[in-house]
């Protein structure tokens, strides 16, 4: 469970997913456990400042500039999804 | 989900206006809040200004505004967050959210109390026009007033 702005994240990105009636399992973690390589992740969303040191990983990686506006998040997570 | 307000997590004497030289000023100025009311552990702005010189300003996740913690510590139990409005702009190094006008503190641990503050605080900043409304108060009970808003 995460403790600061991944939780943030994630509820923002639940919204949208509900709206977008995507069916998803989201996690809050730390870039440790993001950087882990049996990660299941699909997609890893992250804060510009992190996406550096997620490039190579399995997972498709969403930077996100501003965690509450839910338009980009919408329109980056249904780029990747629909 | 949406009984509860941001003031229900923001102890007395957690909401304060200042002009901060920068934006780690800032950051230690508002954890300080929270070592104050007995929340946060004493060196608690140190680990604010370590995580925030180590891992870069990730923490201003919306225009204006930064949530800032320090790692949590096995002692930690309680959970509040603090507020402060700052009157001049503070450049964090963020590309797209700076400058900040209004930073939050949150004590660090893991628990459904705290989980339940975070929902609050995302209420709160969802909301259109709640940060310029915080930043335009001046004084506790106007941002006490603002604070309460939540979603209908």
């Amino acid at each position: 469970m995460g403790i600061g702005t991944s939780v943030l994240l994630k509820m923002n990105a639940e919204r949208v997913l509900e709206q977008l009636d995507i069916e998803a399992e989201v996690d809050a973690t730390d870039l440790a456990s993001a950087l882990q390589p049996d990660s299941s992740a699909q997609i890893v969303l992250c804060t510009p400042e992190l996406e550096e040191k997620l490039q190579g990983i399995r997972a498709e990686v969403i930077s996100v500039d501003n965690v509450f506006d839910l338009n980009e998040l919408t329109a980056k997570l249904e780029k990747s999804l629909l | 989900m949406a009984s509860a307000n941001l003031n229900d997590f923001i102890p007395d004497g957690c909401i304060h206006f200042a002009n901060p030289a920068g934006f780690i000023e800032a950051a230690k100025l508002t954890s300080e809040l929270l070592t104050k009311a007995g929340i946060a552990p004493n060196n608690y702005s140190d680990e604010v200004e370590k995580l925030i010189t180590s891992e870069g300003p990730y923490m201003v996740i919306t225009p204006q505004v930064a949530v800032v913690h320090g790692r949590p510590s096995p002692g930690q139990t309680k959970t509040a967050a603090a507020v402060l409005i700052s009157g001049e702009d503070l450049i964090s190094g963020h590309g797209k959210n700076d400058p900040v006008r209004v930073i939050f503190a949150i004590s660090a641990h893991s628990s459904d109390a705290h989980i339940n503050m975070l929902r609050t605080l995302s209420e709160f900043l969802i909301q259109p026009g709640s940060v310029s409304k915080l930043i335009g108060c001046s004084t506790v009970s106007e941002v006490r007033d603002i604070l309460s808003w939540s979603l209908p």
